[in-house]
Formats: structure tokens, C-alpha cells, sequence
């Protein structure tokens, strides 16, 4: 059965990859409100870093939604989903390294302030 | 022929690099930096060489480059290289400021060690093609460190914060 460009339910031999897939998804979304909880409970101390570390663990997570969905896709969407794939990784990535450095620079900040 | 000289040849560069990794680590102290360059230059010898001796096992067949998307190659390239920089930014961050170092930004630099291995493998099976009954072994495996790596991300957070808490909390400001 095609589900738009989708073959659902997937392929036997696809079923495991999109399974991973999907759950690399969740684990990413997961850790983005994990992230949400650690910046409500430490409002002072995580106001710089760990903003940017939070967008880039939900946007890391949708990458690898466009991974499960390019096991299942139709051949020209496959390509197109593949790209986004690896735009929402380094995307996702850049982000978390750009909120690890605030967070060092914040840190030593407030080590002087104390 | 060729392949018995790659072989070769890696297999004295792995002995070559662990014998002057223990020779450095008795004698000298060696900084983790090293560490984890020699850890990861043994890790894709280790890969290579496991390669070479399962063709017609888990690899179908060795044919680098043949059906290659060098456009998804050089993104999951630079997935890895943005990989790297989080973990030099890490570990630079911690030698030039100690005072954030502790537990919390330990487990970070593992877990950018476990996703980088993750973005590793992910390449590697661009260049290889697996038989169909390893392909979801792969993906597991690939996958599996994809998630290891961010639980320790996650931890990696929550640990340095609560410690961080009773540490940096700012002085309320005098008025």
C-alpha cells in the first residue's frame, strides 16, 4: 500500500531500519525536553548555552525522522528526505557545539563574578 | 597481491601505533588528546581490517567509490568533522577553563567519542555493500551509538548542572 510517496506499512526488510531510525527520533526528542526541564529548574545558570544545545537536540532528533522516512520513501522523494537527513544533522550538530562553547565562556563568567 | 600489501601494511601500523602508545604511557604521561587520536586511528584499522577478512561473509563485496553519492558522502563527511569540533571544543574548553571540569563534562566527551564512531560507521557503509541479512545488524549497530550518544549528552547536562548548581550560582547583585 503507498501512503502518499510512502510505502506503509514498510517492507519486511525495512521494518528494523525504520524501527532504529524511529527510535534515534525519540531519543532526540527526549533529550530536547529532558534539556526543557534542566533550563525551567536552573533558570540562572542555564540562560546561555544550553538554549542553543536544546534546539540542536530536537533538530538532531528530526533528522533521523527523515532517515526513518527515506527507508520507506519513493525513489525522487528518497533522495530529497536523504538531503534533508544530513542538513538537520549538521544543522542539530553546529548548534550544540556553538551552546558548549557559551556554556564554558558563561561558566568562567560567573566563576569571576562569584 | 594488492590486498595482502594493505593488509600488511595495516597490520604494522596497528602494532607499530600500540607499541609506542604503551612505550608513551609508561614512560611518558600521555594526554588524552593522544589518546583518543591513537583510539580512533585503531578503531579504523581494526574496521579496515575486519573488512578485508569478511568479504563473502557480512560484505558482499569490497568495491569502494563504484556506486558512490559523493553529495551524501560529503554531508555525512562534515557530520563528522561537526562531530569533532564538539569534542575539541569540549576538551579545549576544560583545559582552558578547569573550573567547569568534573563528572558531567566527562560523560560529554564520551558521548561525543560514541557519536563520532556512530557518524564513523554511518560512512563506512557507504563505501561498503553489506549481504542483506547484516545490513539491519549494521543499522543497529550504527543506530545503537547514535542513541548511546545522546543519553550521554542528556546526562552528560543534567549531571553538570546539578553539580554546577551549588558551584556557580551567581551572588544576587548588590543594590
Amino acid at each position: 500500500m503507498f501512503l502518499f510517496e510512502f510505502v506503509w506499512p514498510p517492507e519486511p526488510q525495512d521494518i528494523s531500519t525504520f524501527s532504529i531510525e524511529i527510535g534515534i527520533f525519540l531519543a532526540g526528542i527526549v533529550a530536547g525536553i529532558i534539556g526543557l526541564l534542566i533550563w525551567k529548574s536552573y533558570r540562572v545558570l542555564a540562560k546561555k548555552g544550553l538554549p542553543e544545545c536544546v534546539s540542536g537536540f530536537f533538530i538532531f532528533g528530526f533528522h533521523s525522522l527523515f532517515d526513518a522516512l527515506d527507508t520507506i520513501a519513493e525513489k525522487p522523494l528518497r533522495y530529497d528526505l536523504d538531503f534533508m537527513d544530513s542538513l538537520f544533522s549538521i544543522i542539530g550538530l553546529t548548534l550544540i557545539a556553538l551552546g558548549i562553547v557559551r556554556i564554558a565562556f558563561y561558566g568562567r563568567e560567573i566563576w569571576k563574578e562569584l | 597481491m594488492m590486498w595482502e600489501l594493505e593488509i600488511t601494511f595495516l597490520f604494522i601500523l596497528l602494532i607499530g601505533i600500540n607499541i609506542g602508545l604503551i612505550f608513551g604511557l609508561l614512560k611518558y604521561k600521555l594526554s588524552s588528546l593522544v589518546l583518543s587520536i591513537a583510539g580512533l586511528i585503531d578503531t579504523i584499522i581494526i574496521v579496515l581490517l575486519l573488512t578485508y577478512f569478511n568479504v563473502g561473509s557480512f560484505v558482499f563485496a569490497y568495491e569502494p567509490f563504484s556506486p558512490l553519492n559523493p553529495v551524501d558522502v560529503g554531508l555525512e563527511c562534515i557530520e563528522l568533522l561537526a562531530f569533532l569540533a564538539i569534542f575539541g571544543v569540549v576538551f579545549i574548553a576544560r583545559a582552558k577553563y578547569p573550573v567547569i571540569g568534573g563528572k558531567g563534562w566527562n560523560i560529554l566527551l564520551f558521548a561525543v567519542v560514541l557519536g563520532s564512531i556512530g557518524m564513523f560507521f554511518d560512512i563506512y557503509g557507504e563505501f561498503i555493500n553489506f549481504i542483506s541479512d547484516f545490513f539491519p545488524v549494521y543499522k543497529l549497530i550504527t543506530g545503537l551509538f547514535q542513541i548511546a550518544g545522546i543519553i550521554g549528552f542528556t546526562l552528560a547536562f543534567l549531571m553538570f548542572y546539578k553539580f554546577s548548581e551549588i558551584l556557580f550560582t551567581p551572588s544576587p547583585k548588590k543594590t
